[in-house]
């Protein structure tokens, strides 16, 4: 309001006027989106916490924070990061182009069959795979083993560093990219391909010069996500050895070099970011161009012939690694864990033969406890983040969107280390609490839940809600009974999402979890890291069945919709 | 596809309308509406009246700030300066805004927003609430759009057609003051676009509610409007029955958004106006030798086959009832020329070109009706 305008009290009439009016109607504006802000900013204060309270701290070591930062163990960290971010990339692009292409565009036989069998390593954690690779593949583990007994090899070549940590990387985060791409190809329209072959190319020309271009952007997508998972991966890197960022960060932790620690973290967040800017240039303003609508088509498919057999060789072959051999492995320690124990029983103690799966009891109930609700706190506290980014779009919802996807440069080990100082030094009542393990999880999962509300969001048209407001409902009512309910198969994908990575987190749950708070992922990891193969093998298995359960019921009940 | 229908059912489904009683009575009024986005003036002092139980068109090229009117109407923007009535209350002015929820307005979408997860029922029945009289009035409402007993059905077993009419009667259910549409037949084909006009304008008009509909199709507006407003990058060009917007636009703008348009050069001489077909009689103020531009309908421009003719056919265009030439003039213009006859004048003939003496043609001066 303007000088002139008080003066000559125009403005106290229209004031006025609207005070009057708002005895009966609220000003819409001011009544749906002031809580929406509030809780958008506290969402982005936790997030924020995180990278500031390290810079912070890195300022206040001063001589010491440089000491690392020009260190060797920070510059061979970072060059085994990259070595290893780089590599899986290609693997896993080499792997998923052929993989998505098969299962999209050919006379494959059982090819949804095969579609789900390839996507599941996802699910599986990185340190469950590598345990499983150590126990087979060590130099004296289970195949140098039977190697001995039929050949007499007494020691393999060694598993450890790069060639594991490359191996299992690469068979956890193909899924990654080969889903992104068999979107693209899904969606892609296929009179792009014919027009090409009616302009006289050859299918192979046609697929090299109109199809490949066509998926550069599922590629770039889904090698983000594969770089960002090597770059925050701790699990795999951490048993196979390889002095990736996130294990030397560990290390120095365990070691009481918190200072250290911190520098370390840093240099981490910012190579994570030199990823993202790196993506987020290159994708730089070009969305992709929507095709038309249409009347959907059925997909010409290309008749592999005799190329089935090598086609079903390939897929076999990674089926066979990413899956079943971890599995069969699972299945073998399972077997020898519950004859061990047995065994164990007779010389010690008298327990049953289930004693061992009893006592998981307890850690399969916290871990279920605190992963419902990391789930439940991850997408409500995200839904005034993705509501603001959509319906408000404006200077102010934006930087807070933006804020919320920065967050995936924070591995959980960074945010875990960030936590654990702040608790220490200024919030001493949350140290070691469940509420603090919930903060931790709900900044290392936001960016996920931010972006599956969105689409969600994005679905709904807004003139589905202006016809609501239209027939004299109030904003909030109108958010309740049309927009919830359209995005809630979206919200609960989002939960199960969220529900599944707490399950698995590692960093996070063992430097935040309270004193004693056992979980399934805890005990896992402290028998793997011990070389306790055997007892490891009972809570893994409960855990990968825990942990997708959510996602499986979701799948079906979608399945049985459509 | 107009369905007849004894004695108007839809002034007892739709109560509450004054129309019949009063109908000199104003159900929205725009006073000096205007909005910006950014430094961007979208709407630029709209002001207009429609009085209860009429349709209003708003018509104009894709930009005009047509649908951002709608938009203020029904609260889902904020105006900057001016104010808007409806039913007699002030909904919006400067520093008021009466949320959307409470302004009884009734609004049919573009791409008709009817709710996916909600049965035609539950749609129709969502501003009402849970009670028998709410399924008796949707049954009403139901029956009145012309889908009676479809109250179960889903929105993705309907046809585009059919959620048009779920969308009218979801709209016309809370009894709204003023009823709007935004290009409600647009994302229809054609074929069942032409019923629907016809028979959204009967159902409204049984209703006696006040309409205010935006289009780009000017035969749209032409068909659908009691009233037409032309709007030209926010600014009103012209209010008034679509008979004085085809026969008496009072713009060249106007005149050329509306129906098949050519423009013959004249210049003012006393008395009249001197064309490169001759003196044409006309009174005019115009000092000599100012330029003036008469507009052309194709069905004012006849054609006489005569080898010593001024025009020449440049081509034709047959469209079953008639055939449109296309003449050059002398003056190197092309004027348009429907003849309902069969084919008698072949390419690159001479003719001779007539225009309609008994027909006031527009004429416009710098763009402004003489």
């Amino acid at each position: 309001m303007t000088i002139s305008e008080l003066v000559n009290g125009q403005a106290w009439g229209a004031r006025w006027a609207q005070r009057r009016q708002a005895a009966g109607s609220r000003s819409f504006r001011f009544s749906s989106s002031l809580p929406l802000f509030a809780i958008a900013w506290v969402v982005a204060i936790l997030v924020l916490i995180v990278p500031g309270y390290l810079v912070l701290r890195a300022i206040g070591a001063g001589q010491e924070t440089l000491a690392t930062f020009l260190s060797p163990r920070v510059w061979s960290a970072l060059g085994n990061t990259a070595l290893l971010a780089v590599t899986v990339v290609a693997s896993t692009m080499a792997l998923a182009i052929p993989l998505a292409w098969l299962t999209t565009s050919t006379d494959l036989p059982l090819r949804r069959f095969w579609t789900v069998l390839l996507t599941m390593p996802h699910v599986v954690p990185s340190y469950v795979v590598a345990y499983l690779y150590v126990s087979l593949l060590s130099p004296r583990g289970l195949l140098q083993g039977v190697l001995e007994s039929l050949f007499g090899i007494e020691r393999l070549p060694p598993i450890y560093g790069f060639p594991g940590a490359w191996l299992v990387l690469t068979l956890i985060a193909y899924p990654f990219t080969f889903l992104t791409v068999r979107a693209a190809l899904l969606r892609m329209d296929p009179s792009l391909v014919e027009a090409a072959r009616s302009l006289g190319q050859t299918p192979s020309q046609a697929f090299r010069r109109v199809t490949l271009p066509y998926l550069r952007p599922a590629l770039a997508a889904g090698s983000l996500l594969v770089a960002l998972y090597c770059l925050r991966d701790f699990g795999a890197v951490s048993l196979l050895q390889f002095g990736t960022f996130t294990r030397v960060i560990y290390n120095r932790y365990q070691a009481y070099r918190l200072e250290e620690a911190a520098a370390m973290a840093l240099v981490l967040v910012a190579a994570v970011g030199v990823v993202l800017f790196l993506d987020f240039r290159n994708r730089g303003s070009g969305h992709y161009a929507r095709l038309s609508a249409g009347c959907a088509r059925i997909r010409p498919q290309t008749r592999l012939g005799a190329w089935k057999i090598p086609a079903l060789v390939l897929i076999g072959f990674v089926v066979l690694a990413a899956l079943i051999i971890p599995a069969g492995g699972l299945a073998y320690w399972f077997w020898r864990g519950l004859n061990q124990d047995w065994a164990v029983r007779d010389l010690s103690q008298a327990q049953s033969n289930l004693s061992p799966l009893i006592s998981l009891i307890r850690p399969a109930w916290n871990s279920l406890v605190a992963s419902m609700a990391a789930a439940g706190l991850t997408i409500a506290l995200a839904l005034p983040v993705a509501v603001l980014a959509v319906r408000k779009p404006g200077r102010v919802s934006h930087f807070l969107e933006r804020l919320t996807y920065t967050s995936a440069a924070l591995p959980g080990i960074v945010v875990a280390l960030a936590y654990v100082f702040i608790g220490i030094n200024y919030a001493r009542p949350l140290y070691q609490t469940l509420p603090m393990l919930l903060i931790g999880y709900v900044v290392l999962f936001l960016p996920q839940a931010v972006t599956s509300e969105r689409s969600a969001l994005l679905q709904v048209s807004p003139s589905l809600e202006e016809a609501g407001r239209s027939l004299g409902k109030r904003p909030g009512h109108v958010f309740r009974r049309i927009t919830l309910p359209l995005v809630r198969p979206g919200l609960s994908a989002a939960g199960a999402m969220v529900f599944l990575m707490a399950m698995k987190e590692l960093p996070v749950t063992l430097i935040l979890s309270p004193i004693g708070f056992n979980t399934l992922a805890v005990q896992v990891w402290t028998n793997i890291s011990e070389a306790f193969f055997a007892r490891a093998a009972a809570p893994t298995l409960l855990l990968l069945m825990l942990s997708s359960l959510p996602l499986a019921l979701l799948t079906l009940r979608d399945g049985k919709d459509s | 596809m107009v369905r007849t229908v004894e004695r108007s059912p839809g002034s007892q489904v739709i109560a509450g309308q004054e129309s019949s009683d009063r109908p000199d009575r104003i159900a929205l009024r725009c006073r000096q509406v205007t909005k910006s986005f950014g430094d961007q003036t979208t709407v630029d002092g709209l002001t207009f009246n429609i009085s209860a139980g009429d349709i209003l068109v708003l018509v104009g090229p894709s930009g005009c700030g047509k649908t951002t009117t709608l938009r203020l109407i029904a609260g889902f923007e904020r105006l900057d300066k001016g104010s808007i009535e409806i039913a007699g209350q002030v909904v919006a002015q400067e520093g008021l805004h009466l949320p959307p929820e409470k302004r009884r307005v009734g609004m049919v979408f573009q791409d008709y927003a009817v709710f996916p997860h909600l049965s035609v029922g539950g749609n129709v029945g969502f501003a009402l609430g849970k009670s028998e009289a709410t399924r008796q009035r949707v049954t009403e409402l139901l029956a009145f759009v012309g889908l009676p007993g479809q109250q179960n059905r889903m929105p993705h077993e309907l046809s585009g057609g059919e959620q048009q009419r779920v969308s009218l009667a979801r709209a016309l259910s809370m009894e709204p003051a003023v009823l709007l549409l935004d290009e409600p037949f647009s994302n229809l084909d054609a074929a069942l676009r032409a019923g629907m006009r016809a028979e959204v304008r009967a159902l409204l008009k049984q209703s006696g509610i006040t309409a205010v509909f935006v289009t780009h199709d000017q035969d749209e507006a032409l068909l659908l409007g009691d009233t037409i407003a032309v709007i030209r990058a926010g600014r009103l060009e012209q209010i008034d029955t679509p008979e004085a917007i085809y026969h008496r636009p009072r713009s060249r703008f106007v005149a050329e958004f509306i129906g098949q348009t050519d423009f013959l050069p004249a210049t003012a001489v006393s008395g009249g106006l001197e064309t490169s077909l001759g003196f044409m009689a006309r009174d005019h103020t115009l000092p000599n030798g100012a330029a003036v531009d008469i507009a052309l309908r194709p069905e004012h421009v006849r054609l006489q086959p005569d080898h010593n003719g001024l025009g020449r056919v440049l081509s034709r265009q047959f469209s079953g009832m008639s055939y449109i030439y296309y003449v050059a003039l002398p003056d190197g213009s092309v004027v348009r020329s429907r003849q309902v006859y069969p084919a008698q004048i072949a390419e690159d003939a001479m003719v001779n070109v007539d225009l309609d003496g008994d027909y006031d043609l527009p004429c416009f001066h710098h763009g402004i009706a003489l």
